[in-house]
C-alpha cells in the first residue's frame, strides 16, 4: 500500500448500506476515483453480507439466502478475493434494525435499567451484562461475520471493516421504532446497543487482524448520524452524501 | 423392639430364633452387605420410599452437588422445573455463571436448611422482606445470591427489580412441583445482622466486604436443621397449596471448603455432614413426605477400591456423580435411554437469522436501485 500513485483495486461486500457507497462512488469526484477502483458485491439484508467465499477465495453468495435483491457481476465473482488489493465489509454489526425490523435478540429479553413499558412486561428480564453477551453471541454467528472470519483466514490483502451506520436521533421519536415499543428510556437503551457494537467491532477487528473504518466524523453526531444523512423516506439508509464521507475514510485509510 | 420381634416370631411360624438380627437382610450385615457383594457395590443402598417417574416435576435445589443431580435429572428425561430459563441468546458456556439452568430458578447455591427456609419466606411475605445489598464502587450486589450475576446491577432499585421476578420464578417453580429434590450442604453459615437473613458466602468470598460488625457466625445444631427441614416443606405446600409434595432429601458429600470454628477443616467437616446426615435420615424416619437418598454414603466409603474424589480432595468424580445418578434413576424404575436424545438436542440449539422482516422490501429496493443493471442483478 504504499505506492500512492496506483489506483487501488478494492472490493466492497455488503448489504443494502452498501448501495449510498455505490451511488457516492458513481457520483465522486477525482479526489476519489483517481484513487480507488471498487468492485460491488452487494445482498441486501442487515445481518450479511450474505457471500461465502470458495476454495480460490472466490464469493459466492450464500444459497439460504438467495431470495433477496443481490447484485453480484460475473467478474466479480470470478475474481479471487486475493486478487484486489483491499476488501471492505460494508455496514457490519447490527444490533437492531430500524422500524419494523424483526430483531431477535432485542426482542427477546429486556434490560430493566431502561425501564419496561407495559406492553412488554411479559419478556424476561436480563440484566445489563448478561444482554451484553447474548448480543455479542448473536453478532458472533451472524453470517457478515462468518464472512470475515472466513477473509481472515483465507486471504492476504487488508480487509477493512465500515462499522452499521449509527441511526438518526428522528428514529428514536418514531412509535414503531422498536426500542420505544419496550422501554421507557430508549435512548438509553440505545446508548447501551451502541457500546455493545461499538466494542464487538473493535474486538472482531483486533482477533481477525482487521481495520476498522471510523464513522464519517462530518456526518456523526455523538451516537447518532445527523438527519441529514440518513434517507428520509426509510430513516434505515444513509445518503449519498454519506457515502462520500465513508468514500474519503476508505481513501484515507487504503492508501495511506 | 419387643412387638418387632414377635412380629418376626410369627412370620418365621414361630421357629426358634438365636438373635433377633436372623430375620434381617444381607443388606444389614457387614459381613454380606459389603464384603459379600464388594465394597464398591450400590446394591440395596437405596430402596425409595416412592417412585418417580417421567411425569414427575421436580424442583431442584440445594448445595453445589445438587446441580449434578438437577443435570441428571434432566439428562433421563425427567422434568426438571426451570421458571428462569436462560434468554435465548446467551451462549452455552456462559449460562451457569448467571446461574441459569443449575436449579429450578435462579437462586444459586442453597448450601443451609435456614437459607432456604428464609427464601421461602420471602416468597410468601414480600415485599416486606429487606434484602441483603452489597455495593461495590458503582456495583450492587444480591448477597442473597451473588454468584448468579457477576457483574452485579447498576443500581440497588435494579437489583430489587430482579428480586421481584426471581421470587415470582421460586413462586411458580414450587407451585409447580410434585416433588423436591433438596441437597444439605453445610451447618455453617454467616448471617447477617441488620436482616437475620443467613447469607450463602460470608462476605468478601464471591462479592462483597467482610466488616466484622455486620455479619455473625453460625454453626446450625441437629434440632435447628430439623426444625428448619419441617418447616421448608410447610413453607412449600402452603405456597403451592398442595401438601402431597414429596421431599428426596440427600446430603452432599463435598467436604467443607473452610471452616471458622477452630477446628480442623476434616473434623468440621465431619461434624457438619454429620449433623445433615442424622437431621435428614431423622426427618426421613419420622415424616412421610420425606426420603433419603444416600449419595453422601456412596461417596464417602472408605472401603471404596478407588478414591472418589477429584485430585483436590473434594469435588467428586464425573464418572462417580454419574453413577450414583444412575443407581438413584434405576431405583426409581426410570430409564436412561432418554439421556442421548437429550443430549442431542442440546446439541442441536444455534442461532437463526431472522427471515422476512418487514423493512426487507426497503432493503431490496435500496439494492436494486443502487446497481441499477437488470442483467446483473440476481433479484427475482
Amino acid at each position: 500500500m504504499n505506492n500512492v500513485s496506483q489506483k487501488k483495486k478494492v472490493l466492497v461486500v455488503g448489504n443494502s448500506h452498501a448501495a449510498c457507497l455505490k451511488r457516492a462512488y458513481d457520483l465522486a469526484d477525482n479526489t476519489i476515483n483517481s484513487k480507488i477502483d471498487l468492485s460491488f458485491a452487494v445482498c441486501s439484508g442487515g445481518t450479511g453480507p450474505y457471500f461465502e467465499i470458495d476454495d480460490s477465495s472466490r464469493l459466492i453468495p450464500l444459497k439460504e439466502f438467495g431470495d433477496k435483491a443481490s447484485y453480484a457481476p460475473e467478474e466479480v465473482k470470478d475474481i479471487p478475493v486475493n486478487s484486489y488489493d483491499a476488501v471492505v465489509i460494508a455496514s457490519l454489526g447490527r444490533v437492531f434494525g430500524g422500524i419494523g425490523a424483526n430483531e431477535p435478540v432485542v426482542k427477546s429479553c429486556f434490560v430493566a435499567d431502561f425501564g419496561i413499558e407495559r406492553a412488554a412486561e411479559d419478556l424476561p428480564v436480563v440484566s445489563m451484562s448478561c444482554f451484553r453477551d447474548s448480543m455479542r453471541h448473536w453478532l458472533n454467528f451472524l453470517p457478515g461475520t462468518s464472512l470475515v472470519n472466513m477473509l481472515s483466514e483465507n486471504v492476504d490483502i487488508p480487509i477493512f471493516i465500515q462499522p452499521y451506520p449509527y441511526y438518526s436521533e428522528e428514529v428514536i421519536n418514531q412509535e414503531r421504532f422498536i426500542l420505544n415499543e419496550i422501554y421507557t428510556n430508549p435512548k438509553g437503551m440505545y446508548d447501551f446497543l451502541v457500546d455493545i457494537k461499538d466494542s464487538w467491532l473493535n474486538d472482531l477487528c483486533e482477533k481477525n487482524e482487521c481495520y476498522l473504518l471510523s464513522y464519517p466524523q462530518a456526518a456523526t453526531d455523538g451516537i447518532f448520524t445527523q438527519s441529514r444523512f440518513i434517507k428520509s423516506e426509510d430513516l434505515i439508509h444513509p445518503t449519498d452524501q454519506y457515502g462520500i464521507e465513508v468514500l474519503k475514510n476508505i481513501v484515507i485509510q487504503i492508501c495511506s | 423392639m419387643l412387638s418387632a420381634g414377635l412380629d418376626c416370631v410369627d412370620k418365621k411360624e414361630k421357629t426358634f430364633m438365636k438373635h433377633p438380627y436372623e430375620m434381617k437382610d444381607d443388606k444389614a450385615f457387614w459381613k454380606y452387605g459389603t464384603l459379600g457383594n464388594g465394597a464398591d457395590s450400590l446394591q440395596q443402598l437405596y430402596e425409595p420410599k416412592w417412585k418417580l417417574s417421567n411425569t414427575s416435576k421436580v424442583l431442584t435445589a440445594g448445595s453445589c452437588f445438587a446441580q449434578y443431580v438437577g443435570r441428571h435429572l434432566k439428562l433421563a428425561g425427567i422434568n426438571v422445573i426451570d421458571t428462569e430459563p436462560a434468554p435465548k441468546f446467551l451462549p452455552e458456556e456462559k449460562k451457569t455463571s448467571y446461574g441459569y439452568g443449575l436449579y429450578s430458578a435462579r437462586y444459586g447455591n442453597i448450601y443451609t436448611v435456614r437459607q432456604l427456609k428464609e427464601l421461602l419466606e420471602e416468597v410468601i411475605e414480600r415485599p416486606s422482606v429487606k434484602p441483603v445489598i452489597w455495593k461495590e464502587g458503582d456495583t450492587f450486589y444480591d448477597a442473597l445470591r451473588p454468584s448468579v450475576e457477576p457483574d452485579g446491577f447498576s443500581s440497588a432499585d435494579i437489583l430489587m427489580y430482579h428480586r421481584k421476578v426471581h421470587l415470582s420464578a421460586i413462586e411458580k417453580a414450587v407451585q409447580e412441583a410434585d416433588t423436591i429434590v433438596f441437597t444439605l450442604g453445610l451447618t455453617e453459615a454467616w448471617i447477617d445482622k441488620k436482616t437475620g437473613r443467613a447469607l450463602p458466602t460470608a462476605p468478601g468470598t464471591i462479592k462483597g466486604q467482610y466488616e466484622p460488625s455486620d455479619v455473625e457466625f453460625k454453626n446450625f445444631t441437629f434440632n435447628e436443621v430439623v426444625e428448619d427441614l419441617r418447616v421448608v416443606h410447610q413453607l412449600a405446600a402452603r405456597i403451592s397449596g398442595n401438601d402431597k409434595q414429596k421431599w428426596v432429601i440427600t446430603v452432599s458429600p463435598v467436604p467443607l471448603a473452610a471452616t471458622w470454628t477452630d477446628n480442623h477443616v476434616r473434623v468440621a467437616t465431619t461434624y457438619s455432614k454429620s449433623i445433615l446426615r442424622a437431621a435428614a435420615g431423622f426427618v426421613a424416619d419420622t415424616c412421610e413426605w420425606a426420603d433419603y437418598f444416600p449419595s453422601f454414603e456412596i461417596v464417602n466409603n472408605p472401603w471404596s477400591t478407588e478414591s472418589p474424589f477429584k485430585a483436590n480432595l473434594r469435588n467428586v468424580k464425573d464418572d462417580v456423580v454419574a453413577r450414583i445418578m444412575s443407581y438413584f434413576l434405576s431405583q426409581h424404575g426410570i430409564k436412561k435411554d432418554a439421556q442421548q436424545s437429550e443430549t442431542r438436542k442440546e446439541e442441536k440449539s444455534e442461532i437463526n437469522i431472522p427471515e422476512n422482516e418487514e423493512n426487507d422490501a426497503v432493503c431490496d429496493e435500496e439494492v436494486l436501485m443502487a446497481f441499477n443493471n437488470k442483467e446483473n442483478s440476481e433479484h427475482e
